[in-house]
């Protein structure tokens, strides 16, 4: 049986130990908080996904129950379904406009270069349908394995596997222009 | 495939370029304001679970709730159950006394 690293930081921060709880928070905050910015494309509202998920995680951190789910595949999941549901006040779809941000022009300077590039990229991302979004983020970013990310988007191993090659198809021919770079 | 089409190891690369955000130290201060308002909160379950941690500490919330009911149940049968039997060793002590105590017995002797 393998241990949770995060259960005996979980049983602390139930008891109301600040130090576990930063533990916690320095751990798992900044992959919580790519997630969210993948998925909502909007820094402050990412930064509110991610402070919505963190209260549920405090006030549920003392009746965790450790061997019932792994901690961190709950974590995303609740950080997901925070996104979810932003996503799901939205009254229009912005994420076309995070598309108008790429500038496609070559700049003449590197890091400029590399910031347009990466715009690209996200805005690439953040085009494709929310749940092939999140299968990408998790497999990709976040380095889950088929299995937990499955998990996490309470999805079958097979959709997911659907989900992240549909995605990466997308990706490949929206991306194509930038083969050489 | 369409050679001008990305492969899979150079949309790998790609995806890596996309920056990695990093939290603001305001996200971090109001992540843990949060957690001291959340601990300071009051509720019954909260102080039910700090008296069950004291009593019975590092078991899940089911092992001292589940000792209370067979307890409990160990109770009701014996409230159930035992006074039909204190009732009868009552009554059966009330008649010795009587027959100890009455004036009208005659024991034989004549006297």
């Amino acid at each position: 049986m393998t241990i949770d690293p995060d259960a005996d930081l979980l049983a602390r921060a139930g008891r109301g130990e600040h130090a576990a709880a930063a533990a916690l928070m320095a751990r798992h905050l900044p992959r919580m908080l790519a997630l969210a910015r993948r998925m909502l494309s909007d820094p402050a509202e990412a930064d509110d996904a991610v402070q919505d998920a963190f209260v549920q995680l405090w006030t549920h951190a003392a009746r965790w129950e450790p061997g019932r789910a792994k901690f961190s595949t709950w974590l995303y999941r609740v950080t997901l379904n925070k996104c979810y549901d932003r996503l799901r006040r939205r009254p229009t779809a912005p994420l076309e406009a995070a598309a108008d941000v790429v500038d496609p022009a070559p700049a003449a300077d590197a890091t400029l270069q590399n910031a347009a590039i990466s715009a690209q990229i996200e805005a690439a991302l953040a085009e494709l349908p929310e749940r092939q979004r999140a299968a990408i983020q998790l497999c990709h970013y976040q380095g889950c394995g088929n299995i937990e990310a499955a998990e996490i988007l309470g999805v079958s191993v097979e959709a997911l596997e659907s989900l992240l090659a549909r995605g990466r198809r997308t990706l490949r021919g929206k991306l194509r222009h930038l083969k050489d770079v | 495939m369409d050679v001008n089409e990305l492969d899979d190891a150079a949309l790998d690369r790609l995806l890596d370029q996309a920056e990695h955000p990093v939290a603001s130290s305001a996200l971090e201060r109001r992540v843990l304001a949060d957690f001291h308002r959340v601990n300071a909160r009051w509720s019954f379950l909260k102080l039910a679970r700090r008296i069950g941690d004291a009593i019975w500490p590092d078991t899940p919330a089911w092992q001292p709730v589940g000792a209370l009911a067979v307890a409990l149940l160990i109770g009701l049968g014996v409230a159930v159950f035992a006074p039909l039997d204190i009732a009868q060793q009552e009554d059966a002590t009330a008649n010795v006394f009587a027959l100890d105590g009455s004036p009208d017995v005659d024991a034989g002797q004549g006297i």
